[in-house]
């Protein structure tokens, strides 16, 4: 379980966070939704311990802030949403640095199938600074699951944390990060992601957390959240859910897509 | 024509630069040796240990002196200024992410000069009882001092929210740089006859005048250094993926970060302190050894340490044998090797760095 009790931040002098609650149940795929600069990232930087907020924030019973990062570290991965790198690491170097800093630090298997997991094993010996960013937002994904492996350890559950996952991938690899991350929490770990796409959040969120102006404005399941009346309000224009767009524009549906 | 599941098997098992780079330290660890080896048969005096020891030598004596109190301390000296100067080079590239980052370039060695230059001249007016206490420490301390100060505004002035300005790092360099050199000049126009001879003598820039003496002074703040330094790879390569992905991977940040900093200020003060500025070992050392074993700190760093070593005492011996019996001020040697490998990663990354 991931509470947020009265969570309020400010970064220089600018209120991002105006007591915020929530709770994360592990299990669960629980989203964040909201229009640009609404506080999603910033909650998601509090949530993880990046910085301190006022408030109470736990993870499985464990108190969240920076100050405890090294206590967190094996029992959740944080994937961010841009990452540049300072220095030409391989692809396999960059997921072995997770790997380094979490349990199964003695399984030298497990960079390698964290690659597969995101297919990019066959990169893995190009130099990380040469790869698309799309590719380069799939081998985080695999250094996060590197670095956690199991969704659940000897006290309790792990959790995901994914800042906006999906963002520069095509809808085929959107779908893939989606499932491996759905999976997780199927077998029993958290996840909580910074979402863009309405669509996908539908698609594979069990609870969606919609963010306006630094506050909770919705909280539940995909069904309750993601109605015309919510969207309308939170995003500031006339959004219509399960409508197709007039005229005879091609309008692709991921929810169409097969699992495979 | 090879289908792609080939290709996937060929990269089934990714090529590994970790046994390349622990490899390495064997190398470089014999490149070491064999370089002492040389700088102390190769000298002006055509002094050698080989003809002491066949007793082929005309005078014993003077050969043990030349050998024992001037090429040795020379050796010892130039080993572990250069370990400083390349491990001091690779921490700071790694603490400000970026490989550009150079004490000699980014003012922090401008700073330590600084430093060992207000000891010179104002030392004395230190309570006689902390003068007694430190003592002959007194220049490479106040070096240090210098060098720490330098470091903590050049980070504090560059680093935003755990992100480097490439611009403003080199800049800001360039400022403290001209700062500390106008700041020496001053103390310089305030110094006495017998301390000009003592700065004259220090800036020189040079291992001319190494004595046991001198090394004494520096070895344990070095050593100190280089030893804390090893244990900097993990956080190091933390800190490359960004801070805040290295405080997710339980590296404590906050205490990677000053001990780093605290690394380069004692290496490079010490190093500073006892043979003035030479540039370029730190930028030329951990890039040649990125090309060829990665850019992993670990062994990264026990490398630089044994490369940057040889490399000085390499440029050592070029200094005095290209014009015997004078000799060059090694600091020109190491820029002209330096300087065009600078602007090599300069040129090769233009669009990576945001200048």
């Amino acid at each position: 379980m991931l509470c947020a009790d009265h969570v309020s931040l400010c970064l220089g002098g600018t209120a991002i966070l105006h007591d915020v609650s929530l709770s994360a149940r592990a299990g669960h795929l629980t989203a964040i939704a909201g229009p640009n600069g609404s506080g999603k990232t910033t909650l998601l930087r509090a949530l993880t311990g990046e910085i301190a907020a006022q408030g109470t924030i736990t993870m499985g019973g464990l108190p969240v802030h920076p100050r405890h990062a090294m206590a967190l570290a094996p029992r959740r991965g944080v994937l961010p949403q841009a990452a540049r790198l300072a220095f030409p690491f391989t692809v396999i170097e960059v997921v072995r640095i997770g790997h380094g800093a979490g349990r199964f630090a003695h399984r030298p298997d497990l960079p390698l199938r964290a690659l597969d997991h995101v297919g990019l094993r066959h990169m893995a010996s190009r130099t990380y600074q040469d790869l698309s960013g799309g590719e380069q937002q799939r081998v985080q994904f695999a250094r996060v699951l590197a670095q956690i492996w199991e969704p659940a350890g000897p006290d309790g559950p792990n959790w995901l944390f994914l800042d906006e996952p999906v963002s520069s991938l095509d809808i085929g690899h959107q779908l893939g990060v989606m499932r491996l991350a759905r999976d997780f929490a199927a077998r029993g770990g958290g996840v909580v992601a910074v979402m863009h796409d309405l669509n996908l959040t539908s698609m594979f969120a069990d609870q969606v957390v919609m963010m306006q102006s630094g506050r909770v404005v919705a909280e539940g399941t995909p069904e309750t959240v993601i109605t015309s009346e919510t969207l309308s309000a939170v995003y500031g224009c006339d959004l219509a859910v399960s409508e197709p767009p007039p005229g005879n524009r091609p309008y692709i549906l991921p929810q169409n897509a097969r699992a495979g | 024509m090879m289908t792609l599941t080939q290709a996937k098997m060929i990269e089934a098992q990714p090529r590994d630069r970790r046994a390349t780079a622990r490899q390495a330290h064997l190398w470089l660890g014999l490149l070491l040796i064999a370089v002492c080896a040389i700088s102390l048969e190769s000298g002006a005096s055509g002094v050698s240990l080989l003809g002491l020891v066949t007793g082929s030598a005309q005078d014993d004596t003077l050969a043990r002196i030349i050998l024992w109190e001037v090429r040795l301390p020379r050796i010892a000296m130039g080993a572990l200024v250069g370990a400083a100067l390349a491990v001091s080079g690779a921490v700071m590239q790694g603490l400000f992410r970026n490989p550009l980052a150079d004490p000699g370039i980014v003012g922090v060695s401008a700073g330590a000069g600084l430093g060992a230059i207000t000891a010179i001249v104002l030392g004395g007016l230190l309570p006689p009882a902390l003068q007694s206490l430190i003592g002959i420490y007194t220049v490479p301390l106040a070096a240090f001092v210098g060098g720490w100060a330098s470091v903590l505004l050049l980070y504090g002035v560059a680093t935003r929210g755990g992100r480097t300005s490439v611009a403003t790092m080199l800049l800001a360099g360039i400022a403290l740089g001209a700062l500390s050199g106008a700041v020496s000049g001053l103390m310089v126009y305030a110094a006495d006859d017998q301390q000009l001879r003592d700065l004259t003598f220090w800036g020189l820039g040079s291992l001319a005048g190494a004595t046991w003496a001198k090394l004494a002074t520096a070895a344990p703040i070095i050593g100190l250094a280089l030893v804390a330094a090893t244990t900097l790879g993990r956080g190091l390569n933390g800190l490359a993926l960004g801070e805040a992905t290295a405080l997710h991977l339980g590296i404590p940040v906050q205490r990677t970060k000053t001990l780093a900093i605290l690394c380069v200020a004692g290496a490079t003060g010490a190093a500073v302190a006892v043979s003035g500025g030479i540039g370029f070992v730190g930028i030329v050392v951990p890039h040649l050894l990125r090309l060829a074993t990665g850019p992993d700190h670990g062994p990264l760093l026990i490398n630089s340490a044994l490369l940057g070593a040889s490399l000085l005492l390499g440029a050592d011996i070029l200094s005095r044998l290209l014009i015997a019996p004078a000799e060059l001020p090694i600091g020109i040697v190491t820029a002209v090797l330096g300087a065009p490998v600078f602007l090599w990663i300069l040129l090769r990354r233009r669009g990576l760095v945001d200048l």
